[in-house]
């Protein structure tokens, strides 16, 4: 159970509802595609605020899916940061 | 499969930017270069490494569940691990030197970060323009980032319950984001915060007032010999 309310893709309305049709028309990289059809929680995680939500990826798609550091390398990186953060998402 | 010295400098720089970015330095842009990573490359990993911090921090302060199947189930945080340490006021990068390597290079991931700082800086509700700047200034000082606390030196100091507040909450996420749990949260909400979101407000401020001085702080210090 989360610490905030988190309203999914489906319970979604208005702006909300905008940025994660955008969002998910979008190729997604693998680590945000859940085994659900709902957006991942972590982008779930931003529904109380849609227009964060929308400008957060927006720096994401510039960093992931992109170069000079490959798509090994970059899952390197993340889950270092991770582990050191020690978070587990 | 062996870990390539690539993949070691990779993770090495993961790790300062994460744990100690004001600790970067030329000896570490040289060593990147010696295992074939250009400064483009260098400024990849810094921006990833302090981005996907953020993104730990929200997890964490939003408490959301893993929704993927994985082989094992990764360990869960430790709350008792110490805090990350904060550079003593000697240790602080210049932020007037010039920079080797600056986030101009990489202008999408650059007009990105603008654009985000600006929309989680500039409006004045949920939390009101002086809350949001209390919050970036205590992260801005757990991690020698000398520049915004500069920017911010006319914001007068915590006075109010909510203050004080905010400043620790800023305090736990920058230093100790495995200690971010439902009782962070119940500590804004007893100091009169009580809206969910204006919660997330103070959370998304501080969290990403992690990510962009880690990396303000991380291009300075990299200039340093």
């Amino acid at each position: 159970m989360a610490h905030l309310p988190v309203t999914g893709y489906h319970e979604s309305t208005g702006l909300l509802r905008e940025v994660y049709e955008q969002m998910m028309s979008r190729p997604m990289p693998p680590t945000y595609r859940p085994p659900h059809d709902d957006a991942a929680g972590i982008i779930r995680a931003h529904s109380l605020d849609a227009d964060l939500m929308r400008r957060v990826f927006r720096i994401s798609s510039t960093l992931n899916g992109q170069g000079p550091l490959t798509w090994p390398q970059r899952e390197l990186v993340n889950a270092v940061t991770s582990r050191l953060n020690q978070c587990f998402y | 499969m062996g870990t390539s010295a690539t993949d070691r400098v990779l993770v090495g720089l993961a790790r300062l930017v994460t744990e100690a970015p004001w600790t970067l330095g030329q000896s570490d842009r040289a060593r990147a270069h010696d295992a074939g990573l250009d400064d483009d490359a260098i400024l990849h990993v810094i921006a990833l490494s302090a981005f996907f911090g953020y993104l730990n921090r929200i997890a964490d302060a939003v408490g959301i569940e893993l929704d993927y199947d994985v082989a094992h189930r990764p360990p869960a945080a430790v709350p008792d691990t110490p805090p990350l340490a904060s550079p003593e006021l000697s240790a602080w990068p210049d932020p007037d030197a010039p920079r080797l390597i600056d986030l101009a290079r990489r202008p999408l991931t650059d007009d990105a970060f603008a654009d985000c700082h600006a929309y989680v800086h500039e409006r004045d509700r949920p939390l009101a323009v002086r809350q949001r700047q209390l919050i970036a200034r205590a992260v801005a000082g757990r991690l020698g980032d000398a520049a915004t606390v500069r920017a911010l030196a006319h914001v007068e100091a915590a006075y109010t319950e909510l203050d004080h507040a905010l400043e620790a909450f800023a305090d736990v996420m920058t230093l100790a984001p495995w200690r971010l749990g439902a009782s962070s949260l119940d500590a804004l909400r007893a100091a009169s915060l009580t809206d969910d979101a204006a919660i997330f407000d103070a959370v998304s401020v501080a969290a990403f007032s992690t990510t962009t001085s880690r990396v303000t702080v991380a291009l300075a210090a990299l200039a340093r010999p």
